[in-house]
């Protein structure tokens, strides 16, 4: 799989893309988190030992690793113990062993969490945020978009200086359009970003989500969370 | 014994009655009271052998002793006679003359006494002298002369003793001769005389009766404590059987500690903590094999799983990325295939494969085989060297199982316009086919390790090709279940050769 761009896809966040630094001797799942994580707005390097990502690491300075237990030459632990000394913040190990004494073998070397394979992608995002947060790289981990700002460390969300009250589905749903500024959704996406993949009922209820959002928001008629017909909702600023 | 399992669905079931059958004859699940106890076995039996050893000694006892005092008892007889008769025979007149009543009667009369009876006859029996009236009155009976008797002793020249019941009196009469001392003097007479044996009939019954009751004292004491006895020789089997109940719910670090020796209980001893070692060897084995087959399959699971996902996430925003992320999915599942083929072969091959074992010919084998994988591979060139043909038995779906596994092995590592060749060869007693190619060879160190399950050699070249380290493993299992072995060469920076031989099928001559 081509490793196309390092840069973020599909959105304009409007913080600096956080530097990701993937490492796996799998260079599918290598390619695969690497999409993924760009997805969500992160600027990702990927290595397949422990050699390269040395390497890379005093390049592109990560902030955040990821990085697999069981690598070829240096060993994970070991890869984790030297990015921990040249400064990278945060350090996620991806492992196939999960038994709680290699998990707890994980932790005391110094990651910052541990995650087993398989692993539900969106565990592993927000783990990754979660980290960011903790460690200071992303202590704000604020959504800003035309007046509203939405905190995804402490959960709270304002609107023009005001302090509002979301249900967790509703906070789900306005961070999803706060991660893709001006973009349309169309009710698919929406319906299985915020309610995910297993959920079997009608996208009728990602249009009820919208109205509460949209009352909340005092935006009626609307002009923040715009329907556009036939396919979708976007959120744009102010003006049509 | 057990009956026979029936066969068919009902299989289990009668198994499952048999051994409840069969468990409900374990000795040691009653007590003494079962007729088919061992305890109660080796008490019977013992009792038993105690009892005959005691019978024949007591009647060996009591026939010797028996025999012993009545010939002590004939020759105290004859003790106390011979001085009256020798008396008699060597008077101041010379052989007196026993046909006139006198002399006889005297001797008759000396020989008699309180506990013996005299009488003195002719060698043709006919009585010549008795004792005095007043003497006989407090003698033993007195013995009608045996003539048969008598009439021996006189032409023997020997005397004899005997024994006979008058009466109600059991009397040893001895006959002794009379005669003077000169060489060939004639037989004048016999002097018969009895003495009664009740002390000695007395004696051995007292015997006999004190044989008798300690012979069954003996037996009972024996009785009662032989149980016991057999308790304490039996106990170590009764920890075995502890140790193997412990064993068979599922505690397999339980040994059988004590020593016993290299008697059969040791033996069995030995046998028990053999096979529990075995059996936690062959447990440890099988959750490692699925500990390690689990973890294969993790990472191919996680592939297909987190593109999937990606796809359901970003579908519409970027579905350029669609055919991409569905064909890691569609690459990875078949690479889970193979694995869990592979899987399987493994488990068939443990639980033991049913092989076609029949004459072959090692070189149609390669060259079939050959001929697949040159189909698919434009790129190596294959050279072949036939330099033997040999002929050997084993299943040939199996052997070109192995061959293809090392072809394929061959190609994978060896650089695209590099050189594969295969060789045939044999000796008196096997036939081989090899594989050599000129990869990256494989280091010392790393040879004995390559046929174990799971390894590979360079983990993320093998890993992108689909392998997970099973087809040697594979390959070698199925060889030594056709009697032959694998065999490895390589010169890191060469090569490797990878050899499979084979039992021959018939002798070397015969090879075509």
């Amino acid at each position: 799989m081509a490793t196309a761009h390092a840069t973020p896809i599909g959105n304009e966040a409007a913080a600096p893309a956080v530097r990701v630094l993937v490492v796996d001797d799998e260079q599918a799942i290598l390619d695969l988190v690497a999409l993924g994580l760009r997805y969500e707005g992160f600027t990702v390097q990927t290595a397949c030992e422990g050699a390269e990502a040395l390497r890379l690491a005093h390049q592109f300075d990560p902030q955040l690793a990821i990085l697999d237990v069981m690598l070829p030459g240096l060993d994970g632990f070991t890869l984790c113990r030297s990015l921990r000394a040249r400064g990278t913040a945060g350090i996620i190990m991806l492992t196939a062993k999960d038994a709680v004494v290699d998990r707890i073998h994980g932790l005391e070397l110094g990651a910052d969490d541990y995650l087993t394979k398989p692993f539900d992608f969106r565990e592993l995002v927000a783990r990754v945020r979660a980290v960011l947060r903790r460690t200071g790289v992303q202590p704000d981990d604020v959504l800003r978009f035309a007046g509203i700002t939405l905190n995804r460390g402490t959960r709270e969300v304002t609107h023009d200086g005001q302090l509002v009250e979301l249900t967790p589905r509703e906070f789900a749903l306005l961070e999803l359009f706060l991660s893709h500024p001006r973009q349309v959704l169309t009710r698919d996406v929406i319906l299985t970003r915020v309610w995910g993949y297993e959920f079997d009922g009608e996208s009728k209820v990602v249009d009820v989500y919208v109205s509460y959002l949209r009352e909340k928001l005092k935006d009626t008629p609307p002009t923040l969370i715009q329907t556009v017909r036939g396919i979708g909702y976007a959120l744009r600023g102010g003006s049509s | 014994m057990t009956a026979q399992p029936a066969v068919g669905d009902s299989a289990s079931a009668e198994e499952a009655q048999s051994a409840m059958r069969w468990q409900a004859r374990l000795p040691f699940r009653r007590n003494v009271a079962s007729p088919r106890s061992v305890r109660w076995r080796l008490t019977t039996l013992n009792l038993a052998l105690l009892l005959l050893v005691l019978a024949i000694f007591s009647a060996g006892q009591y026939l010797l002793l028996g025999r012993l005092l009545a010939s002590r008892t004939a020759a105290s007889l004859r003790d106390q006679a011979q001085p009256a008769i020798t008396r008699t025979l060597n008077g101041p007149r010379g052989m007196p003359d026993f046909r006139s009543g006198p002399t006889a009667n005297q001797l008759a009369t000396d020989l008699s006494s309180a506990d013996t009876s005299g009488l003195v006859v002719d060698t043709t029996g006919s009585v010549l002298g008795r004792p005095a009236t007043g003497a006989l009155a407090s003698t033993p009976p007195t013995p009608p002369p045996d003539l048969g008797r008598i009439a021996r002793v006189a032409a023997d020249g020997t005397s004899s003793t005997y024994t006979t019941t008058i009466g109600g009196v059991h009397l040893q009469v001895a006959l002794l001769l009379l005669r003077s001392r000169q060489a060939g003097a004639p037989v004048v007479g016999v002097a018969q005389v009895a003495t009664p044996l009740t002390a000695v009939d007395a004696t051995r019954r007292a015997l006999l009766v004190l044989d008798i009751v300690g012979s069954v004292l003996a037996i009972m004491i024996a009785a009662a404590l032989s149980p016991g006895v057999a308790a304490v020789a039996l106990w170590p089997l009764r920890r075995m059987v502890r140790t193997a109940e412990r064993l068979g719910e599922g505690a397999l670090d339980q040994r059988v500690r004590l020593q016993y020796g290299t008697d059969e209980v040791g033996q069995l001893a030995d046998a028990l903590n053999q096979m529990a070692a075995r059996l936690e060897a062959l447990f440890a084995a099988q959750r490692q094999f699925v500990s390690d087959a689990s973890h294969e399959l993790r990472t191919p699971l996680t592939i297909v799983r987190s593109s999937i996902e990606l796809l359901l996430l970003h579908i519409e925003e970027d579905p350029e990325r669609v055919p991409e992320l569905l064909r890691a999915a569609h690459r990875e599942l078949a690479r889970m295939s193979r694995l869990v083929t592979d899987l399987l072969e493994l488990a068939r091959i443990d639980a033991g494969l049913r092989l076609d074992l029949r004459s072959l010919n090692l070189i149609d084998v390669a060259q079939t085989v050959l001929g697949d994988v040159r189909a698919l591979d434009t790129g190596h060139t294959f050279i072949v060297e036939w330099t033997a043909s040999p002929r050997v038995q084993a299943d040939g779906q199996r052997v070109a199982q192995i061959l293809r596994n090392f072809l394929d092995n061959a190609c994978k590592f060896t650089p695209s316009d590099g050189a594969i060749t295969l060789r045939t060869g044999g000796t008196e007693a096997d036939g081989w086919v090899e594989v050599a190619d000129t990869g990256p060879g494989i280091a010392p160190e790393q040879l004995g390790l390559i046929f174990d399950r799971f390894y590979r050699v360079d983990a993320a070249r093998s890993r992108d090709r689909g392998g997970a380290g099973l087809g040697l493993a594979i390959a070698k299992s199925l060889a030594e279940m056709q009697h032959g072995h694998l065999q490895v060469e390589s010169l890191p920076g060469v090569g490797a050769c990878f050899r499979l031989v084979l039992p021959r099928d018939a002798p070397a001559d015969h090879d075509y």
